[in-house]
């Protein structure tokens, strides 16, 4: 099978071509040829095929070989092109393959041709394919470049990064410990110049105190994560120790195993921290010591409460106990004037008997004991007892004393607490009324039973009727006036109409008197 | 005072009046209470401490005992506890009188197994009427003490 070869002739001789097919035939090429004459011609040639080879007669006189190599090498194609001769001097010879002829062969030596050809297919082949990887290593080394713009440029970027980080950075070699890089926080805060860093290894940043520590740290193969220490302390270069927070990270530089350390100052964090916990400290220990304080007169007042409620009702039992005897007679009889006297005694035993009981019930509404005995009270009975009992309170102050009220009022209630709250109030309108009277009315209204105490007294002033429910809280008119009293009543009163889920309110005119409402639900019927 | 007209009328105690025995460490309100019973016809020996209470009890077999919670020696519930605990003793109707004005210490004097509970201060006539009352019903105390309080 003849090899396939894209021949052109170029200005040769009919016979002369021939002559040459023939060669080429013999040594095994089956050449398809065209035969130009003239610069048009193979211009026109050239454009119209891929050519492999041209074969070029120098004798021709209308276009010597000089110019088809010039008109060959402006198609930027490289077909070798080897020169047909019948007699060529030396000098034309080396001034051929000067401008680029392949080679000369010599009519009367033609069997060369063939070997010649091919070796130059071969070699235009070989020229072709390193050209090729020319051209290939000349795109790969742009994209070299173009990597290498890029990483400078990102390079660039973590260095402004690391250069402009307000935390102060350190990076350092793994094997030598020597610090490579600082950026401008490290430095402005260390007090060591760049070149002073540079001459320093990571120990030199700590005092002593961490030395150890670190040696293991270091010593340690270090984590690809980061990792942060907490409880490091750096050493400023006038010898300040700060406490850091230290979070590192490994990183390769300049070809180097080296470790980013990112230092943040917490001094100001940790002395704020524990000047915090101090104070917290500080007022746990002050609310502690007040807390005891509370407890101490806590159990104070509660000792208090037992020794009034003792020592007091001890002899006020004597005292009532034993008025109670002469009264009734057994003694001996007494004189109408003993008498009088006698009951004012049991009523001022009972006024005093009654600021024990307040004391007492306000010191349990404090300490939320405050409970009931519910039974059923007869309000028209117990408030005809509470009149009875203050009736010679009255007589001495000249108040005349009226009960007005609908029978069958009954409510679930305290009779001893509602005693003690009505006789506060009751107590109260004659203390405050001279030469007048004090009206106690009671009856029902749909579901309520109301008692109203009114008197004619001195009244108070409208902007402390706000006040009076307060313990211990005296109108202005009792202290001018120097009526006795603990500011207890009305306090204890409210506590134990609201415990009965009642309601009590005040008016008051200065002057004109005063007038108490109460409410209290009435007990269903059982 | 509503026991006045009752007790008005004075007799001297018979030979086998009631004997109530008092116990309390305020020689004035054993003085009080003494005056009115003994005026009311009962007889009346007094203790002025637990000790000497829990002696008398089981020596004199009162009829009945008033007994203050806070004694020297034994208090008023655990004298109330002893009593009761003993054969003698067991039935013996007992009244406690207390100066403290707390609902906890009644339901205390209860539970130790007191029939009725005064609180001081308490008018002689409503403890003489109580003494009488508990006297006066000594079957249902076997079905279960009544829980009473004077105040």
């Amino acid at each position: 099978m003849k090899r396939p070869l894209n021949l052109l002739l170029v200005a040769a001789s009919e016979a002369d071509s021939e002559l040459a097919l023939a060669e080429l035939g013999r040594f095994g090429f089956g050449p398809t040829s065209e035969r130009v004459d003239g610069e048009r011609e193979l211009r026109t040639a050239l454009a119209a095929r891929p050519w492999e080879i041209i074969l070029c007669d120098h004798a021709l006189a209308s276009l010597d070989s000089t110019e088809v190599l010039r008109v060959v090498h402006e198609t930027g194609e490289d077909i070798p092109l080897v020169i047909l001769s019948g007699a060529i001097g030396e000098e034309a010879t080396v001034e051929a393959l000067k401008r680029g002829a392949r080679d000369v062969v010599l009519k009367q030596r033609l069997s060369r041709l063939g070997p010649i050809v091919d070796r130059e297919l071969s070699e235009a082949r070989n020229r072709r394919a390193q050209k090729h990887s020319e051209r290939e290593r000349a795109g790969l080394e742009a994209q070299l470049a173009q990597l290498n713009r890029e990483l400078r440029a990102s390079e660039s970027h973590y260095r402004l990064l690391f250069e402009l980080s307000p935390l102060p950075m350190v990076v350092y070699e793994r094997a030598s410990h020597r610090v490579i890089a600082v950026n401008k926080a490290l430095v402005s805060d260390y007090g060591y110049t760049r070149d002073e860093f540079l001459a320093l290894s990571i120990e030199d940043l700590h005092p002593a105190d961490d030395a150890e520590l670190l040696r293991s740290v270091l010593a340690a193969s270090p984590s690809d994560a980061p990792v942060r220490f907490r409880s490091w302390h750096h050493r400023y270069k006038d010898g300040t120790v700060i406490d850091v927070e230290v979070t590192s990270e490994n990183l390769v530089m300049e070809g180097r195993d080296c470790r980013v350390a990112v230092c943040n100052n917490v001094t100001a964090r940790n002395v704020a921290d524990a000047a915090r916990e101090k104070v917290e400290h500080d007022a746990s220990a002050e609310l502690a010591n007040q807390i005891e304080q509370l407890r101490v007169l806590d159990a104070l007042k509660d000792q208090f409460v037992s020794v009034v409620s003792h020592e007091l009702r001890t002899p006020l039992t004597a005292i009532s106990g034993y008025l109670e005897i002469m009264l009734g007679g057994e003694p001996g009889p007494l004189t109408e004037e003993q008498t009088r006297c006698l009951a004012i005694v049991a009523a001022s035993s009972d006024q005093l008997l009654r600021v024990v009981g307040d004391l007492l019930l306000i010191g349990k509404v404090e300490a939320g004991h405050l409970t009931l005995e519910i039974g059923a009270v007869d309000l028209a009975a117990m408030l005809a007892a509470c009149i009875l009992a203050a009736q010679p309170i009255a007589d001495a102050r000249r108040v005349e004393l009226r009960l007005t009220q609908t029978p069958a009022t009954q409510v679930a209630g305290d009779l001893g607490r509602l005693r003690q709250a009505l006789g506060n109030i009751i107590s109260n309108a004659i203390k405050f009324t001279t030469d007048g009277a004090v009206d106690v009315r009671l009856y029902a209204q749909a579901d309520r039973a109301v008692i109203e105490v009114v008197d004619n007294g001195a009244g108070v002033p409208a902007n402390e009727v706000d006040h009076l429910f307060m313990p211990f809280y005296r109108a202005s008119t009792a202290t001018r006036q120097a009526i006795p009293g603990t500011g207890l009543g009305l306090s204890v009163a409210k506590e134990i109409i609201e415990a009965h889920g009642g309601s009590i309110s005040l008016e008051s005119r200065l002057g004109s008197g005063t007038s108490v409402r109460i409410e209290l639900p009435i007990a269903e019927a059982a | 005072m509503p026991g006045a007209v009752r007790t008005a009328l004075w007799r001297p105690p018979a030979l086998q009046a009631p004997l109530v025995l008092v116990a309390d460490d305020d020689e004035v309100i054993v003085g009080l209470i003494s005056y009115r019973l003994e005026h009311s016809g009962y007889r009346v020996i007094a203790a002025l401490d637990g000790q000497e209470a829990l002696r008398l009890a089981h020596v004199e077999r009162p009829a009945l005992a008033v007994i203050d919670v806070m004694m020297p020696r034994i208090d008023g519930y655990e004298l109330t506890r002893r009593l009761r605990g003993d054969e003698a003793t067991r039935e013996l109707p007992i009244i406690l009188l207390t100066a403290q004005a707390q609902e906890a210490d009644s339901d205390r004097g209860f539970d130790a197994g007191a029939d009725a509970y005064v609180v001081k201060p308490f008018s002689p006539e409503e403890l003489r009427a109580l003494v009488a009352e508990l006297l006066a019903r000594p079957a249902l105390r076997r079905a279960g003490r009544s829980r009473q309080a004077v105040a």
